[in-house]
């Protein structure tokens, strides 16, 4: 009782003070606020279908496959859910900075990413993978390889096989890491902040822009974060409703 | 066992990577600076050994503990601990209820806006100016005089226009636009190459640092000698610089009221001004 406490009131002050916000209007028809969700939603999407597109292979090999190092690359998938995010954003510029390991070879090729969308989007991935592949990971675990192997042994492709049998068997575990991966892609604030900066309508997420909020104006920060709420409520709804209409195979 | 030994290594770069950055970039987090004395006096005796809790702009992360110090020979009691953040975060803290002693702005208008607000007690003090100055990473050529900041494809980051360094680049960007030497449209020009909105004056110091930004507007005390061997400075002229003027006051429902007009009257003691020269402050 006193946990589900502890996690509603913060939720319901939060609301209760926005709705009751003098701002309230002024933030909705802002410009500020369109340029957020836009952001945030192609920045976080482009993240996830990445994750899931790097991810899965690797959380598959991982789950499945024996070699050299492969303790090592599980604690290295590991490290951002432990790095402070700010910690995160500083390792990307260190890597991908102008002045950064590989920033001679991206500028070589014409590409410069501090201070760009493309920021944006690898900073969630690196932020909200893990969450992703250690989920993945589980799931491909959870699976009884004897069914994986019986469809082969009826001459089903491994391909097929793995969409037909892994996936779906996976599948609880898998939107859970799809879930957890987004809210945290689009949660995401230090590692933007520092590899990305705050610039309206190219890095400007709707985290950064409540952090934004925050120094002029308190009531339109918590307008911001209610509609965040909302957005992230009704995302993650649809998303459990289309997984468990998914995972009933027939 | 060479495994774990790779993976030892691997957390021992990052704990040095977090290590790091706490260095260079840790601002905005409260710093306690204990007291050595604290330890021998009785913790009965409250009034004895106060605790203040001094806000201060960002810019003035090093000269305020400075001065601390000296704050402390007078009251050997007496334990500090700062927070450091734009004056507008500050400002934005104490007006939901934050118990602080000492409130410093770095500019007129947050420190306005906190005595309109009734957080503040009495009528704040001026005690220090700063100039500001643009910044470019060392070694780089693309800006070479202020003429250039107008130049296409440059990265310009800019503290937001809510803090009031922020507010002041703007002010004085205007100012270039007024003046026949940088022409009317070079502000706009200016402010095409703005890249990055920074919620403080110290992460435009350290992009313009790491060299991830082209140029930044700063104020002079923000090139510290951590940051000096990293950035050049161009000096902006008078005629189209604005003077930053810093205010402050006790903040209300502060627990030691007279500790706390102590440590104001040590900022604006002749050992204060000292301190603020040092640090490449206007105490004039």
């Amino acid at each position: 009782m006193v946990y589900v406490g502890f996690i509603f009131v913060p939720i319901v002050a939060l609301v209760y003070r926005a709705a009751t916000a003098e701002s309230l209007g002024d933030v909705i028809t802002s410009p500020i606020l369109r340029d957020a969700i836009k952001v945030t939603l192609i920045t976080s999407l482009l993240a996830l279908a990445i994750t899931v597109a790097a991810g899965t292979p690797l959380a598959y090999i991982l789950a499945r496959k024996r070699f050299p190092g492969r303790d090592l690359l599980d604690v290295m998938i590991d490290m951002p859910l432990v790095l402070p995010p700010v910690v995160a954003g500083i390792a990307l510029l260190m890597a991908f900075g102008r002045r950064g390991i590989l920033g001679g070879a991206l500028d070589n090729a014409g590409i410069n990413l501090p201070f760009t969308t493309a920021a944006v989007v690898i900073a969630q991935v690196f932020v909200a993978s893990p969450f992703y592949i250690r989920a993945a990971k589980a799931g491909f675990q959870g699976v009884d390889t004897s069914l994986e192997n019986i469809s082969q042994a009826l001459g089903v492709s491994p391909w097929r096989t793995f969409w037909k049998v892994t996936v779906p068997l996976s599948a609880p575990s898998l939107t859970a890491g799809l879930v957890l991966a987004w809210a945290r892609a689009m949660s995401e604030f230090g590692a933007t902040l520092l590899f990305a900066g705050n610039f309206q309508g190219r890095t400007q997420t709707f985290s950064l822009a409540i952090v934004s909020a925050t120094e002029v104006n308190l009531g339109a920060a918590l307008v911001l974060s209610v509609i965040l709420l909302g957005i992230s409520l009704l995302l993650l709804l649809g998303l459990y409703r289309f997984a468990h209409g998914n995972t009933t195979i027939g | 066992m060479p495994k774990y030994l790779l993976r030892f290594l691997f957390l021992l770069f990052m704990l040095a990577v977090s290590v790091a950055c706490n260095g260079t970039l840790g601002n905005g987090t409260p710093t306690a600076v204990p007291s050595a004395i604290d330890t021998h006096i009785p913790r009965e005796i409250p009034t004895q050994s106060p605790a203040l809790t001094i806000l201060a702009a960002s810019s003035l992360t090093e000269v305020i503990p400075d001065i601390g110090a000296s704050f402390r020979q007078k009251y050997p009691t007496a334990t500090l601990n700062y927070s450091f953040a734009s004056s507008s975060v500050l400002r934005t803290q104490l007006e939901q209820g934050a118990k602080a002693d000492v409130f410093a702005s770095a500019d007129e208008i947050q420190m306005n806006a906190a005595v309109k607000a009734g957080v503040i007690d009495g009528t704040p003090t001026l005690f220090v100016k700063n100039k500001l100055v643009v910044i470019v990473p060392k070694n780089s050529t693309k800006v070479a005089t202020l003429k250039d900041l107008s130049k296409p494809g440059l990265k310009l980051v800019l503290a937001t226009s809510e803090v009031p360094v922020g507010n002041y680049a703007r002010q004085s960007l205007t100012k270039m636009s007024q003046d026949p030497t940088y022409g009317t449209s070079f502000s706009d020009a200016a402010l095409k190459n703005l890249v990055s909105n920074e919620a403080n004056v110290r992460t435009v110091v350290s992009k313009v640092a790491i060299g991830e930004a082209d140029a930044g507007f700063c104020y002079l005390s923000d090139v510290t000698v951590a940051t000096a061997s990293q950035v050049t400075i161009i000096p902006i002229p008078d005629r189209v610089n604005v003077i930053a003027t810093y205010y402050i006051g006790v903040v209300k429902g502060s627990k030691y009221p007279d500790f706390a007009k102590g440590f104001i009257e040590t900022i604006t003691s002749e050992a204060g001004k000292q301190a603020f020269k040092k640090y490449n402050f206007n105490t004039d």
